[in-house]
Order: C-alpha cells, then structure tokens, then sequence
C-alpha cells in the first residue's frame, strides 16, 4: 500500500512541484520533463502519514511496486523516464 | 430536482453496463425516488458525478466514476481521462476525485501548450464533459 508519507517522497523524486488551491483537500504534484507537464497526482492534505494513496501507481503508469521503489529509493526519476519512454507515454 | 439532467441517451448505456448488479436507488437499474443527487450509485464499483463544486466550468454531462479498494482505501477513477484519487470512504474518495478534476481541468487549460501525451488526452477527455468556451 501507498501511503501519503510514500506520495511527498516519490513527489520530491519526481522533482514535482506543487499547486495548492486554498480549501482545497489535497495538493497537486505536478511532474514535468523537457518543459512539458508528464504526469500529476494528489496527496490529500491532512496528518495521517498513512492514508492510502494508492491511486499514484495509476497517475505514473506504472505499477505498485515501481512506485514503492520509487519511495525507498530503489529506482530513480531516471529510471521513470525510461519506463515511460517504452510505453510511448513521452514526446 | 428531476432526472431531465440524465439524457437518454446516457441512461441506456448505464442500463447496459448494469444488467447483471441491479441495486435499488441504482441510477441505471431505476431511480427509486428519481431524484438527481451529486453522488450518484450506478451500481456496486461504478458511480456518477453529475455536479462539480470548486469549478467554473459547466459540467455537460454526467462523469462515471470507477472505484476499487486497494491495500484498504479506496482508489476512484475517471476512466476515460485516466484521473484518479484515493479516499478512506467511498463517498470521501468520489468526493476528492470531483474536488481533484476541477483543479486539474483549471491546470491542463492554464498548461495547455506544455502538455505531454498523457496530460493532453486528459485534456481531449475532460473537453467532452465541461464546456470549455
């Protein structure tokens, strides 16, 4: 499972930026490559480290496990630039 | 408060996709009270937003919303523009998924010429649901 505290780390190994509306429930990391904007995702904003954000895996077009590698390390920004050049999903 | 806002149209296609879970109060399967609700059950993992809070723009016709439980929180999508969010609830879940497309939509048209393939087929989708003139 992703948690939130899974969500702001894979955020800052994406070097994704925030947009933050006021009120709003979450913030938004937006995830840009060459100037163009690749991917974004929410993390819901509130103190529970440990709310699911399963939704990520969905959001990088790639799986649970690659974004709990992500997460711990174990794979880098790079290393998801690649995978969505195999599957055609940048310019 | 009435049902005019489902077109025909869309309430046939829902028929089809919930023939085998009919449910009551299911939108597809038969509204029981005919009423138009913001979150609406179209039947056990698929919902329909039919309003938006937090946008300007004009939502033009119902948003059908998949929801699945993962890991023990539940994950709701927008299929056809692949967006998603998380929720602990099913209503929290849709709620933060109608709240997360208003704010998005506002993004991709404000990013509208720096949109790489994924983002720009969001856009294409979410242009066939909110009148973006």
């Amino acid at each position: 499972m992703l948690t939130k505290q899974d969500a702001v780390k894979i955020a800052t190994k994406l070097n994704a930026e925030y947009s933050s509306r006021k009120n709003s429930v979450h913030d938004i990391a937006l995830i840009h490559h060459k100037g163009k904007l690749v991917a974004h995702f929410g993390i819901v904003r509130g103190s529970n480290r440990d709310s699911g954000h399963n939704h990520i895996s969905k959001a990088l077009s790639v799986g649970p496990h690659f974004c709990k590698e992500l997460s711990i390390c174990t794979k880098t920004r790079e290393d998801w630039i690649k995978e969505l050049e195999q599957k055609a999903l940048l310019l | 408060m009435a049902t005019s806002v489902y077109p025909t149209s869309f309430n046939l296609a829902w028929k089809k996709q919930a023939q085998t879970a009919p449910k009551k109060g299911c939108l597809a399967c038969g509204p029981a009270s005919g009423t138009a609700i913001e979150l609406g059950p179209l039947c056990s993992t698929e919902y329909v937003l039919t309003t938006l809070k937090d946008t300007t723009k004009r939502l033009l016709r119902p948003i059908t919303v998949h929801i699945e439980e993962i890991g023990g929180s539940f994950v709701a999508t927008m299929t056809e523009a692949s967006i998603s969010t998380s929720g602990e609830t099913r209503q929290e879940v849709l709620q933060n998924l109608g709240s997360y497309i208003a704010e998005v939509l506002d993004i991709l048209l404000a990013e509208r010429g720096n949109l790489g393939p994924g983002p720009y087929q969001q856009l294409l989708a979410l242009g066939r649901y909110f009148d973006l003139s």
